[in-house]
């Protein structure tokens, strides 16, 4: 292995181990610079040919770090959680509203002019219901409807998926974000896409009801072990996740 | 094969205990950077005790909680030394003498039960 490439494999496997910590540069540089130091030690003695061997996977060496930096430990309070919650949800029906109408509009808009427009909308907000004819042919009408319910397909994909894919893309949400919380492994480290779904099934719009009943049970298990202090909803303990204030 | 398996799960169950021990040995020989800490605790153990890269991290977080070690940045290579405490060189005084007491013992069970030779 020349310089180049020693400099690339230790190069390739830090940002490995970085993409795991979901915390600021400024925070991780000290740690990772130590590891980085001691990777390199380990292939100029020529022992080894991947870092892996010698200090793990890059997520084992991510854990290692954050539990020993003790970068995820602080946890995040219920208000300031219930909070981050409902901007979220406000923004989630907010977006996807939004994302609909604009969508359905620019639909109507392709299909039929400005003028038929008008008067389709004037008869759908008459009382009288709407006996309006579109004027398309078999073809227009079909790739309306694909068109159409892909629509309504991706607004429901975008209120189920808000907070997984965030949680999981950036380990937060825009309400979390607004307080300074993300959502990490009990590790410290970044949630993985399994562990993003398991905690947000009680998040979604047909199962919200579900997510009182798992706060509470959360609060219950706390209280079943008073030595560890939680504040996990019920499928946080399953899904092995925390909510923390970020450094 | 479940017999060697067994066998190498009992074996990495005492020898776990030693981890914490030998680095603080290994830093009272020699003030280091971790991964010089395993690779001379490896070397030193011919192999028998392997502290995994970065499993070492943690242990030195507790070691210098606990204030039995510090750390200090080398300004010119950039390594993170750590280096024993006049804490952690008591401490470790008394854990040699418990270890010495034990291992002693551990030594004779083993002589009074002879099997070795089997």
């Amino acid at each position: 292995m020349n310089q180049l490439q020693f400099s690339n494999t230790i190069d390739q496997y830090i940002e490995e181990v970085s993409n795991y910590l979901p915390y600021p540069k400024t925070i991780t540089i000290e740690a990772l610079d130590e590891l980085r130091i001691d990777v390199q030690a380990a292939l100029d003695d020529s022992i080894i040919k991947s870092p892996s061997s010698v200090f793990g996977s890059p997520r084992d060496v991510a854990k290692n770090i954050s539990r020993s930096q003790e970068w995820g430990i602080k946890r995040a309070g219920w208000i300031k959680r219930l909070i981050a919650f409902l901007i979220d949800t406000m923004i989630q029906f907010g977006a996807t509203m939004l994302y609909f109408i604009v969508g359905f509009f620019f639909l109507l808009s392709w299909f039929i002019s400005g003028e038929k427009i008008n008067i389709l909308l004037t008869e759908l907000l008459s009382e009288e219901g709407s006996s309006f004819n579109l004027g398309l042919n078999i073809f227009e009408a079909l790739i309306f409807f694909v068109v159409f319910t892909f629509l309504i397909v991706t607004s429901i994909a975008i209120l189920f998926c808000y907070n997984i894919i965030l949680e999981h893309s950036f380990s937060t949400t825009i309400g979390k974000k607004l307080f300074g919380l993300i959502v990490v492994d009990e590790s410290g480290i970044r949630i993985t896409w399994q562990q993003a779904i398991i905690r947000n099934l009680t998040k979604t719009f047909i199962s919200i009801e579900f997510l009182v009943l798992d706060v509470i049970l959360g609060i219950g298990l706390e209280k079943q072990d008073s030595e560890k202090v939680r504040k996990q909803r019920s499928l946080d303990v399953l899904a092995e996740t925390i909510v923390v204030i970020n450094k | 094969m479940a017999y060697e398996d067994e066998l190498q799960k009992w074996e990495t169950e005492f020898k776990k205990g030693f981890s914490k021990p030998f680095i603080l040995l290994s830093l009272a020989e020699k003030p280091n950077y971790p991964y010089q800490v395993t690779k001379s605790i490896t070397g030193k153990t011919k192999g028998q005790i392997s502290i995994a890269g970065s499993n070492i991290y943690p242990i030195l977080k507790k070691l210098e909680d606990d204030g039995f070690i510090i750390s200090q940045k080398d300004e010119e290579s950039k390594k993170k030394i750590y280096t024993l405490t006049k804490e952690g060189e008591n401490f470790l005084n008394s854990l040699m003498k418990g270890m010495k007491n034990f291992t002693d013992i551990v030594q004779d069970m083993i002589n009074t039960y002879g099997g070795l030779e089997q």
